[in-house]
């Protein structure tokens, strides 16, 4: 805005200065005409006078012409003066070398033609106030068209400036539209890397296989019926596993049975080391409860593998699903009375594990996406619970609002 | 003929009942002998008054892993049989090293076969253990474990000129001149060697990037530190030039 105003300033003060530049020279050009009449008029009058000193006066007047020329020629030389002006004044300088010669003629005739001499001069005169007139009208004329030009001026310039205006706009709008593309295709590959990490981390290859070697032992011992249950226990994990890691949301009740299973599987490796419940409020309808898929999941693999497995005995897993007093929002708590976070860590670091948990930071993310995501406002919350100085578990609350619906807010390609 | 005393360290009870069963079903004429610890703190102090013939350690447990458990109990008067349900990390590091491994649910024939190499050898070489920490922590490899029939020998990686394939064996040039046949094919090779200075060329070689003398680029020949030609693939020629950033 500033800019323009001052490019607008710069026009006008340009335009300005030629109109005044204009004016100032014609005022020169029309006394100069003046000065050449006058002198002109008086050395006539003079010689009319006063045959005898013509040569003195004579002298006199070609100095002080000489001085006029002079004088008249600096004018020519400054850039302002139009080229009419121009061409009118050279035609002045040629009838005063005219004039000049035509005094030499008479001072050399001795006053003989001193009639036609007057003549010319007259008509001299009359050339001059004719030229003076006529300057004086074309002064008059200038302004209008100065001021057309300047209207133009400032109309294209107007019209510049909107038209340079659009133009950003229009580029801005479309590097938006770019932009908004780029990100919405980063926005689904964030999800897409997320929902494989997710994938990757549930299908725990540890998990699988140690699941598997489990089954294999009831069919060493010969125990067929336990080796057929946690066989088709393992089967359903692993293709509800595989399914629900393909939609990006799926219902609670669904979530809740996956988790169930899950836990049977992890129980049946760790016999009585594990325990576990799970208890949901009666006034809760887990179908109609939309919920991220494979969200809980790493929650309980850390709480069974950090808290519960150090411990020599292990322990339990509580999870409860309920509402808050105010019947507002949903809270899904996983407690389980291991070793604590601290502790946990603390081995971790001892040890310097290779296997290394990254579940927690991946759901993070994937709760940061969901919520961007659906517009929703899913929370998660970690303490820990302490009997005097020990760790004695750890708490993992997700809250987020009843009966909500998640929409998504960015139409995305099923791939 | 003697047999042998077992002991098993694993934190899944099932893994440990399935690995007895399976060394009483597979192995009654070498192993007559298990005892098994599903808390490595106690497997420990048993281990050191036990003083076993063969020692089968599962690596992620929840309070510590075997290698922890391992440096424990140094210097090892026992060779040990790594158990690992998945962890493709570590079993890289056992195939640098040549140690021993067996991958869940175990295959009997890989527990025989295992089992019957063990009893040709030693204990667990302190270059190996070396290697295996330093390899863990995501040290620079500086030495890699081959398996012989004599035991395991060492050899310095910046020592290798080159590896020529030799259908299901390999052969080692080194520097001095040796030249060591191992029984690893090329692509294994490449496997173990990938992370370090080395680049499978062609079909037949791999090359140590660091003694490289003369390409000839039309001919596709790489020239070596000790004059030895070996020829380079189309497709690689390329990715040399890169990797030195030659124009």
């Amino acid at each position: 805005m500033r800019e323009k105003f001052t490019n607008l300033l710069l026009i006008f003060f340009l335009i300005s200065t030629c109109v005044k530049a204009q004016i100032f020279q014609k005022e020169r050009i029309n006394t100069l005409l003046t000065v050449f009449t006058t002198l002109k008029a008086h050395a006539l009058n003079n010689t009319e006078n006063n045959n005898y000193h013509a040569t003195e006066q004579y002298t006199n007047l070609c100095f002080a012409l000489k001085k006029a020329d002079n004088i008249y020629n600096s004018i020519k030389e400054n850039k302002f003066i139009g080229v009419d002006e121009i061409r009118d004044n050279r035609g002045l300088i040629n009838h005063s070398s005219f004039i000049t010669s035509q005094e030499k003629n008479f001072i050399t005739s001795n006053g003989n033609d001193k009639k036609s001499f007057y003549k010319v001069n007259h008509a001299n005169a009359k050339t001059s106030q004719e030229i003076r007139k006529k300057n004086k009208e074309r002064s008059w004329s200038f302004p209008p068209l100065l001021l057309l030009g300047l209207f133009l001026s400032i109309t294209s310039y107007c019209i510049y400036v909107t038209q340079t205006h659009q133009l950003k706009l229009n580029d801005q709008l479309d590097r938006e539209k770019l932009s908004n593309q780029v990100k919405s295709i980063e926005f689904e590959n964030k999800i897409n890397e997320v929902m494989l990490a997710s994938l990757k981390a549930q299908i725990n290859p540890h998990f699988i296989f140690n699941c598997l070697n489990s089954i294999k032992l009831y069919i060493e011992k010969s125990d067929n019926e336990a080796a057929s249950f946690y066989l088709s226990k393992f089967s359903r994990l692993m293709r509800e596993t595989l399914d629900i890691a393909r939609s990006e949301k799926t219902s609670m009740a669904k979530e809740i049975e996956l988790i169930e299973t899950y836990l049977n599987m992890e129980r049946m490796r760790f016999k009585g080391k594990l325990a576990f419940n799970i208890t949901v409020d009666t006034t809760i309808d887990m179908s109609q409860i939309e919920f991220p898929p494979l969200l809980l999941q790493p929650y309980i693999e850390n709480a069974i593998w950090h808290g519960l497995m150090p411990k020599p005995n292990g322990g339990m897993i509580d999870i409860r699903i309920k509402r808050t007093i105010d019947e507002k929002y949903i809270l899904i708590i996983i407690t389980d009375n291991g070793i604590g976070r601290v502790k946990a860590r603390a081995l971790k670091e001892k040890s310097n594990q290779i296997h290394t948990s990254h579940g927690n930071s991946i759901n993070e993310e994937r709760i940061a996406l969901f919520n961007a995501r659906f517009n929703a406002n899913l929370e998660v919350m970690i303490t820990d619970l302490y009997n005097g100085d020990q760790g004695e578990g750890t708490v993992v609350t997700i809250k987020f609002l009843y009966n909500e619906i998640f929409e998504s807010n960015i139409s995305r390609r099923r791939v | 003929m003697k047999y042998l005393k077992a002991i098993l360290v694993d934190d899944e009870f099932d893994a440990l009942s399935l690995l007895q069963i399976q060394i009483a079903k597979y192995c009654p004429h070498i192993i007559n002998s298990v005892t098994t610890f599903s808390d490595p703190e106690m497997a420990v102090e048993s281990i050191k008054q036990l003083k076993p013939d063969i020692l089968f350690l599962d690596i992620v447990m929840p309070s510590m892993t075997g290698f922890e458990l391992l440096t424990q109990l140094l210097p090892l008067r026992f060779p040990v049989i790594f158990v690992t349900a998945y962890n493709q990390f570590a079993i890289k590091a056992f195939k640098f090293n040549a140690i021993d491994y067996l991958v869940k649910p175990v295959d009997a024939t890989d527990l025989v076969e295992a089992v019957m190499r063990i009893q040709e050898k030693k204990a667990l070489d302190n270059t190996q253990i070396d290697g295996l920490s330093a390899f863990l922590k995501g040290e620079e490899v500086k030495k890699m474990a081959i398996s012989t029939q004599q035991g395991v020998s060492f050899i310095d990686l910046d020592q290798i000129i080159y590896i020529e394939a030799d259908s299901n064996y390999s052969t080692v040039i080194l520097i001095s001149g040796k030249r060591i046949i191992i029984s690893k094919t090329l692509k294994e090779l490449e496997e173990l060697l990938e992370e370090s200075h080395f680049l499978r060329i062609h079909r037949q070689y791999i090359i140590n990037l660091n003694h490289v003398e003369h390409l000839d680029r039309t001919k596709s020949i790489l020239r070596m530190i000790n004059k030895d030609e070996v020829l380079v693939s189309r497709n690689i020629k390329d990715k040399l030039m890169t990797l030195y950033k030659w124009i």
